[in-house]
């Protein structure tokens, strides 16, 4: 029997609701961020005044907006790779071992949980320049003690390691899962014909898993520009601008500086490049995995 | 040949030690430390559990905000999200994975268009939104933005889909209608997935951080992590070991849960199709 | 934990509406009837509810302060409740003050950190309050310290009322300076008493730190960051000028005395590294407790935190001096807000008349390290007795003397961003101060020309 082609109102019965708040909560707002991008609204004049494009002239002007934007590229580059590698690595390796499967699996998983408040006051205790454990440790072996958060070269990086560690665990259960649907005879023959760990895994787990790679990568691209909580934390976006990025830089507009023209528009700047990735990432993949959407 | 492979095996159970030893530690500082008195934790050892932990710093992070009802708070909007986000995204994935119908194609994309749109881009008008709805400072304002989880149909239309078309058309047969098949046939089948979804939707929105920021401001619906936040910026600097305390309070009940769940979470996880 | 006296009002009063909507349900004329006692008891039970955001500026428990010394007010005031929300730090709880004016949903009362004035003024959020001050008769304002309505006096008209006021002091740890004493004694200085001036602050701050090998284990001086805007004026005070000339709207910052204190600062830093890079407000009295930092600039504010870790002898002095003694002050002041009911607003000024009697502005003052703004409590017993005991809380109020008002511009917000990210970077070894004050200079400039109330 064939799936039954509906041409009445019931398919959207079903959708409604969830559709209405997807328009009044994402799409509208959308709108919303555009038409105001277009105005100038700020502070000391609180009424919205057309003006065009010269919130974005102002934004392309400024140093600061450049600094944040790239920010967000190294903050985004230093978490995906690194964390999906090791991720990867990670999955491999507690996939091929026969013990303490549950500890690893638990132990690294459970940073995710953590609530990222919470998170945060650990990581501010143990990146102390005097107190924190990270810089006893490295005082241990005679290295450079950099001043983290503290200091505008390595604040950001503090952020990127907690990342790395508060994500890792979660990206290694997605790979474990999609390891388990790589059949093991494919492991098996690869031993016969002499291939060793490294050439197993590079022959046959990375092209089987892409599944749970594009999974892996779209999560941690989203993820990475919604970082807040621990720069409004530990950082607020400094020193300087070193730890701010854009969606920290878009609160600040609106609910510091009450800069609703400029805040609209970086919000807009931040939707067109999300959805330029959505299509990147879905045209890029769509042909390499096949996703049906029918 | 033998000996090769038990020394990579050991490298390998090492490397792994190592790694999920490094990631236990802060969770161990913070139960250690939240029993210590900062001039113990100034002296620079603070390492080892104490030998007279000192349960004053819980009292005093319960009499300095009232967190448990934080705590209370934080569990209504967390369960109310949940509950509304299932009832919304489970007909919608229903629609999508079952149901033939014009324009299908696009609303899925719409949907999937939501997931790579984080809340945190649209703060501003969603903010603005909610304020002139006068829902400003209430608990329902806190779940509101959420509910429409593009994620969750994604998901859940996964796994409907995967449910043989047998089963649909001995439905049909029998006269069984729409919400009966979902509530019957298709939910039941789908529940490592639906549970999988409800720990992540749970784990995230215990989580939320800035949308609670701006759109409460009273403690009386204040949740969890605003309430951390707003303490440490109060003790910050002065004791560490309350600080730590809070965290702990704030981080365990999630961390138990998912102690007591981890079967069937992990075989949930394992198995629903989260891979991709 | 729930019980609060007007929810469990709330309860008893729908367990009453149900059982009379038992008994009146049937009949139409008894539900209107109904109604109307609802709406007259109701409007009569509500009272007046006020919305009161502030921020804690200093470590401590002081929210908790604040709620016991408003339950009072509200016990003693049936009629008035206030409802105290603890916003934050300075920056957040003039974020959410501007957000909620902005919505035009503005709190009954709020205290805000003193440089913002104008920024109320220029969104025209507030109230003056001389009307109230002149109902209370002639003598009421002579209560009060002068240099605190500073800050609070703009157009000729009083603006807001001093609450938690500071200035910032200078700590410094008397065993780390007997456990050098003798190397300051041969240096000419005496190690019973904090350094003079700023020539004797680079002498004591050498001597003082301590070093291993590569390691400085203890640092001589902390120049905290966060707050250096303020404590960067309280420098050019010291070197009799100023940072913004308010009248005329003219920053300063390129003036020589700015550049000399600047170099004061790099030198300290980063040539002889006696002052560490960059430490975080908060984090600066951690290491002056914790004993990693001999002396340290703070606010009078963190006094009670410092004696209730620190386990051992701190003295306080005043800021040393160059051409004088001199600091600009801090701190927050009450205001009331517009476009908020008149009868609220009365009931606001009961409550800030309440919060600054001297009983309650001694209180304050000795929990939360703050100045007492209300002259008369340094004579109530309590507060004698507390001095005696604690006799480092006078240096706040007698450095009164030397005070000047804190610089006050529209979105002082941007400006204090500005300087702190140049401070730091001059903290930090990035940048000269050659460099720093110019582009401070220019910028701050902009923002001056730009804005006006």
């Amino acid at each position: 029997m064939k799936t039954k082609l509906y041409r009445g109102y019931q398919p959207f019965l079903f959708l409604l609701p969830a559709l209405v708040f997807i328009a009044i909560f994402t799409y509208y707002p959308i709108g919303y961020s555009v038409y105001y991008s277009l105005h100038s609204q700020n502070l000391f004049s609180p009424q919205p005044v057309f003006t065009g494009l010269s919130n974005y002239m102002m934004m392309m002007k400024d140093p600061i907006f450049w600094t944040v934007v790239w920010n967000n590229v190294i903050y985004g580059v230093f978490t995906i790779f690194p964390t999906m590698i090791m991720a990867l690595l990670l999955a491999i390796l507690i996939d091929e071992s026969k013990r303490f499967k549950a500890f690893f699996q638990l132990g690294l998983f459970y940073p995710l949980l953590i609530p990222m408040a919470a998170a945060a006051m650990i990581w501010v205790f143990m990146l102390d320049a005097n107190l924190g454990i990270i810089n006893k440790a490295l005082r241990i072996f005679g290295l450079p003690e950099p001043g983290w958060l503290g200091s505008d070269k390595s604040s950001l990086w503090a952020l990127i390691i907690m990342a790395i560690w508060k994500n890792l665990g979660y990206y290694m259960l997605i790979f474990l899962a999609g390891l388990q649907s790589i059949p093991k005879y494919l492991y098996e023959a690869a031993e016969i014909e002499g291939a060793g760990w490294f050439r197993k895994h590079l022959t046959i787990t990375i092209p089987l898993v892409s599944p749970s790679t594009i999974f892996v990568f779209i999560v941690s691209v989203i993820q990475s520009f919604k970082v807040f909580t621990q720069i409004h934390l530990m950082t607020k976006g400094g020193p300087g601008y070193s730890s701010n990025v854009l969606v920290y830089y878009i609160y600040e507009n609106a609910f510091r500086y009450w800069d609703i023209g400029m805040a609209s528009a970086l919000t807009s700047v931040l939707i067109i490049f999300l959805l330029f990735l959505v299509v990147l990432i879905f045209g890029f993949f769509s042909r390499r995995v096949h996703y049906s959407l029918t | 040949m033998r000996l090769k492979r038990r020394n990579s095996g050991l490298l390998k159970y090492f490397f792994l030690f190592a790694i999920t030893i490094i990631a236990i530690i802060p969770f161990y500082l913070v139960i250690v430390i939240a029993f210590k008195g900062s001039k113990e934790i100034f002296s620079g050892n603070y390492l080892l559990p104490s030998l007279t932990p000192r349960l004053e710093n819980f009292k005093i992070v319960f009499e300095s905000a009232p967190f448990v009802r934080y705590m209370i708070n934080t569990i209504i909007v967390v369960f109310g999200i949940l509950l509304m986000q299932l009832a919304v995204v489970i007909p919608a994935a229903y629609a999508f994975a079952r149901m033939k119908f014009r324009g299908a194609n696009f609303l899925f994309i719409l949907f999937i268009i939501q997931i790579m749109l984080p809340l945190e881009a649209l703060v501003v008008p969603n903010y603005q939104i909610v304020r002139s709805a006068g829902l400003y400072n209430t608990l329902i304002a806190m779940m509101l933005p959420f509910i429409g989880s593009g994620y969750g149909t994604f998901l859940l239309r996964q796994s409907f889909k995967q449910i043989p078309k047998d089963l649909e058309d001995a439905a049909i047969i029998d006269g069984c209608g729409h919400f009966r098949f979902i509530w019957n046939v298709l939910v039941p089948l789908s529940k490592p997935t639906i549970v999988t979804f409800s720990l992540i939707s749970i784990a995230t929105h215990w989580n939320d951080y800035i949308w609670p920021l701006i759109i409460t401001d009273s403690q009386k619906v204040r949740t969890l992590t605003i309430g951390l936040g707003m303490f440490v910026q109060q003790e910050s600097g002065a004791d560490w070991g309350v600080l730590m305390a809070a965290t702990l309070f704030i981080s365990l009940p999630i961390v138990l849960l998912f102690l007591a769940l981890q079967k069937t979470f992990l075989e949930s996880f394992l198995t629903s199709g989260m891979k991709g | 934990m729930f019980g609060r006296d007007d929810e469990k009002a709330e309860h008893l009063f729908g367990v009453a509406f149900y059982f009379f909507v038992e008994v009146f349900v049937l009949s139409k004329r008894g539900v209107i009837v109904l109604l109307l006692i609802f709406v007259v008891v109701a409007t009569a039970f509500a009272g007046i509810e006020l919305k009161f955001y502030y921020p804690v500026g200093v470590s401590g428990p002081l929210a908790r302060v604040i709620d016991g010394m408003t339950q009072e007010f509200n016990d003693s005031h049936p009629g008035i409740t206030v409802v105290p929300v603890y916003c934050g730090n300075y920056d957040d709880t003039m974020q959410k003050v501007q957000t909620a004016v902005m919505s035009k949903n503005p709190p009954d009362i709020a205290v805000v950190e003193i440089s913002e004035l104008y920024s109320l003024l220029a969104m025209d959020a507030i109230l003056p309050l001389d009307n109230y001050i002149a109902a209370e008769g002639e003598e009421f304002l002579d209560q009060f310290w002068p240099a605190f309505f500073g800050n609070a006096i703009a157009k000729d008209k009083i603006w807001g009322f001093p609450f938690q006021r500071s200035t910032p002091v200078f700590y410094y740890n008397k065993d780390l300076f007997k456990k050098h004493s003798k190397a300051l004694l041969d240096a000419g200085l005496d190690p019973n008493r904090a350094p003079r001036t700023w020539y004797e602050l680079i002498d004591y701050a050498r001597i003082l730190t301590e070093r291993k090998g590569n390691e400085t284990t203890v640092y001589g001086l902390i120049l905290p960051g966060g707050w250096n805007d303020w404590i960067f004026e309280a420098f050019l005070r010291q070197n009799d000028s100023f940072l913004i000339d308010q009248e005329n709207k003219k920053a300063n910052f390129d003036s020589p005395e700015a550049l000399q204190a600047l170099n004061l600062w790099y030198k300290l830093t980063t040539e002889l590294k006696v002052s560490p890079p960059l430490r975080p407000w908060n984090m600066t009295i951690t290491d002056f407790v914790s004993g990693n930092a001999a002396m340290m600039y703070y606010s009078t504010g963190g006094m009670p935190t410092v004696r209730s870790m620190a386990n051992f002898d701190f003295g306080v002095a005043f800021l040393p001096m160059h051409v004088t003694y001199g600091t600009p002050v801090g701190g927050g002041d009450f205001h009331i807000f517009k476009n908020i009911p008149k009868a609220n607003q009365d009931a606001a000024w009961e409550y800030i008349k309440f919060m600054t009697t001297p009983e309650k502005a001694a209180y304050w003052s000795m929990v939360s390290g703050y100045v007492s703004v209300n002259k008369d409590s340094y004579e109530l017993p309590e507060m004698i007795e507390f001095l005696d005991g604690f006799p480092q809380m006078w240096t706040a109020a007698n450095q009164l003397e030397f005070s000047y008002p804190k610089m006050m511009a529209v979105n002082y917000q941007q400006i204090r961003k500005i300087m702190v990210t140049n401070l730091d970077a001059v903290q930090l070894g990035n940048k000269t101060p050659q460099k720093a004050l110019q582009e401070m200079q220019k910028e701050i400039q902009a923002i001056l020309d730009r804005y006006s109330f």
